[in-house]
């Protein structure tokens, strides 16, 4: 529980001082740079402490099965809490769907958005880049109890920058369950967004 | 040296890093974002972005706890 709190004071730590200070566009590039060779790193330690975990195919299948049926979930949640956002917000129904299928993956759906609406551009940006922070936040204090379903929280970020949470405050296999779920994700959004967006009838 | 333990000392010491500097780019680019589209729309985005990211969370995460039992060792 210690370590779950540190996780959660240092992120907002954090969070407090990117609003406070000015970064130059060189700082955020080093800053990035940073993040994305620390991840790889944590990325190759984890994968290790994983396939010491697989003992059989038959753990990694039922592992994948697992990781389907949260896929599910995330894709049905996503669909249905955008429908729900956009009937209550009174909005357009196609974009808000789209937004909420961006799963945490926020660059491709901010960029994408970008191309037909600069406001949905920046909203497909803002709130996937919100779902990575309520994941470092949320998963921690959900962990105990759910580990398996609170993954749903993460999107597709769980196969990268929330992974190395996942794994410190679960074990290698929740870790695993993650990684695939955020694999599958990744490799999901690309398709269902230009969907949803250009063949809505 | 055993690998698991290795990797354990690496993870704690890797990850807290990683999250400060994630929260701190996260921080920045958020309030960028915001000042970009002026002070008076932050009220109306707001209630979409609240609206927008704690919807699908809440009802992926009811819906996983619907279908998948095996976190709760049933």
């Amino acid at each position: 529980m210690k370590t779950i709190f540190i996780i959660v004071i240092i992120f907002v730590i954090g969070l407090g001082l990117g609003v406070l200070f000015y970064l130059n566009n060189l700082a955020v590039f080093v800053l990035s740079k940073t993040i994305e060779l620390l991840v790889y790193i944590l990325l190759s330690l984890i994968t290790i402490s994983m396939v010491n975990t697989v003992n059989s195919f038959k753990d990694l299948i039922n592992h994948i099965n697992i990781s389907i049926k949260v896929v599910i979930s995330t894709i049905s949640g996503s669909i249905a809490g955008g429908l729900l956002a956009a009937v209550i917000l009174n909005s357009d129904i196609r974009m808000y769907i789209a937004i909420a299928l961006g799963m945490g993956f926020y660059t491709f759906t901010g960029s994408y958005l970008a191309t037909i609406n600069r406001y949905f551009a920046f909203l497909g940006f803002t709130v996937n880049m919100f779902r990575e922070v309520a994941t470092f936040i949320i998963y921690p204090l959900l962990s105990r109890k759910y580990p398996i379903e609170a993954i749903t929280i993460g999107g597709a970020t769980t196969m990268d920058t929330t992974l190395p949470v996942i794994s410190k405050v679960t074990n290698n296999t929740i870790a695993m369950i993650a990684f695939i779920h955020g694999f599958i994700l990744t490799l999901t959004i690309p398709v269902i967004i230009p969907v949803i967006v250009h063949l809505w009838i | 040296m055993d690998i698991s333990r290795f990797v354990n000392y690496a993870m704690t010491l890797i990850i807290p890093i990683l999250v400060l500097l994630i929260g701190i780019v996260a921080g920045y680019t958020i309030t960028e974002k915001f000042f970009e589209i002026g002070i008076q729309t932050i009220y109306i985005i707001v209630i979409e972005l609240t609206f927008l990211t704690i919807l699908p969370i809440a009802i992926g995460f009811l819906i996983a706890l619907l279908i998948t039992r095996v976190g709760r060792g049933r």
